[in-house]
């Protein structure tokens, strides 16, 4: 193996586990049901891998890894043929694990309450939201998306309101 | 529950671990799709290449030998070297204007609109730029190497056209069943981003 191909291997391995919520918390904005956001995870683990020849190290690892992922979750379409890498599902989310007691609970209800109310965003605010519940700067965001600095404020300011109504729609129907 | 608050929520979440055999045997098959995804492309252009010159070789040899005007001679295998050159270029040119949508998400999906319409508008003109040339090569050839249509000629003469009627049949399928929803799906989040932008 060349020096090189060992370089791009080791990156790939580290990107996945440094940023492996990154992954998972996209997959989880972007399509409902485990088996597709198993499925989801996988194709934007593929797409990371072929990204690694175009990466040139002017972005943070984060930067570029959101961008790749967050491109391949808002084109991605369910197939029929599933791939497999993993040996088991994904994580549920929180709300579908082992009910818990008391503000445990709530927060795992509070959770799975914002990644549905995520997902009926449009796909443009998905990602904007996703970002900016992230921690991510409107600097930061800006890098990723491609929009000015005052468009990202804009947007979001009207896609914060938006998840807040979807919010307590969300919470009342659970 | 204001936002702040949700956004603290959103980072204790917890991500969890992915089950996984081990990182070795993921990582081999990460590659092992991939790079079979690059074969498919490298075969299918490579394909295009060496059945260009061969054709163009096939054409000139037979040729060299004929008694006639030389403008057939050349006119009977240029629509196939022109092909082939059509294609490489074409290869290198998509490659090149990659790089002028940059790598923001925006920048990514403007370049995926612009492959696909350009994929279609190829595939849609199939007829002209990949077809014709192909149908006027191989009637060149037959009639100024024989002088005349032989009924051989008329058989070959019409394989061909009914591969050529397969080939293009095809790919408006692919037009009509593939880019066509993907070409309209991906203008459709353009609009999403545009809209924020004017906002």
């Amino acid at each position: 193996m060349t020096s090189c191909a060992a370089e791009t291997e080791v990156r790939y391995t580290g990107w996945l586990r440094d940023h492996r919520g990154i992954l998972l918390k996209v997959a989880r904005s972007f399509a409902a049901g485990a088996a597709d956001q198993d499925e989801l995870y996988q194709e934007m683990m593929l797409q990371l891998w072929r990204s690694l020849p175009r990466f040139q190290g002017q972005a943070k690892a984060s930067t570029w890894i959101y961008r790749v992922c967050l491109n391949t979750a808002q084109t991605w379409r369910r197939t029929e043929q599933r791939r497999s890498y993993l040996a088991g599902p994904l994580p549920a989310e929180p709300a579908c694990e082992r009910p818990t007691p008391g503000a445990v609970q709530e927060q795992t209800e509070t959770i799975a309450a914002l990644y549905a109310a995520i997902r009926s965003l449009p796909a443009a605010d998905r990602s904007l939201v996703l970002l900016l519940l992230d921690g991510l700067s409107y600097r930061e965001i800006s890098e990723i998306t491609g929009l000015t600095e005052n468009h990202v404020g804009v947007a979001l300011t009207r896609a914060r309101k938006k998840l807040a109504d979807l919010m307590k729609e969300v919470r009342h129907e659970l | 529950m204001s936002f702040e608050q949700l956004q603290e929520m959103w980072a204790r979440q917890p991500v969890g671990e992915v089950r996984q055999a081990n990182d070795a045997a993921l990582l081999e098959k990460v590659k092992s799709d991939a790079e079979e995804f690059d074969r498919v492309i490298a075969r299918r252009d490579r394909r295009e290449i060496i059945a260009g010159w061969f054709l163009t070789i096939c054409y000139a040899i037979p040729l060299r030998h004929a008694t006639g005007p030389s403008w057939a001679y050349w006119a009977s295998f240029v629509p196939l070297l022109g092909l082939t050159l059509g294609f490489m270029w074409l290869r290198w040119y998509i490659q090149q204007k990659r790089r002028d949508f940059g790598t923001s998400l925006t920048g990514e999906l403007n370049w995926s609109i612009y492959h696909t319409a350009l994929q279609i508008r190829l595939l849609v003109h199939v007829a002209w730029w990949y077809l014709l040339p192909i149908i006027i090569a191989a009637f060149l050839h037959a009639t100024y190497r024989h002088g005349l249509l032989t009924p051989a000629d008329w058989w070959v003469g019409g394989i061909t056209l009914l591969s050529c009627a397969i080939v293009y049949w095809f790919n408006q399928r692919v037009v009509r069943t593939k880019l066509t929803p993907q070409l309209e799906k991906l203008v459709a989040i353009r609009q999403e981003w545009n809209t924020l932008s004017r906002e």
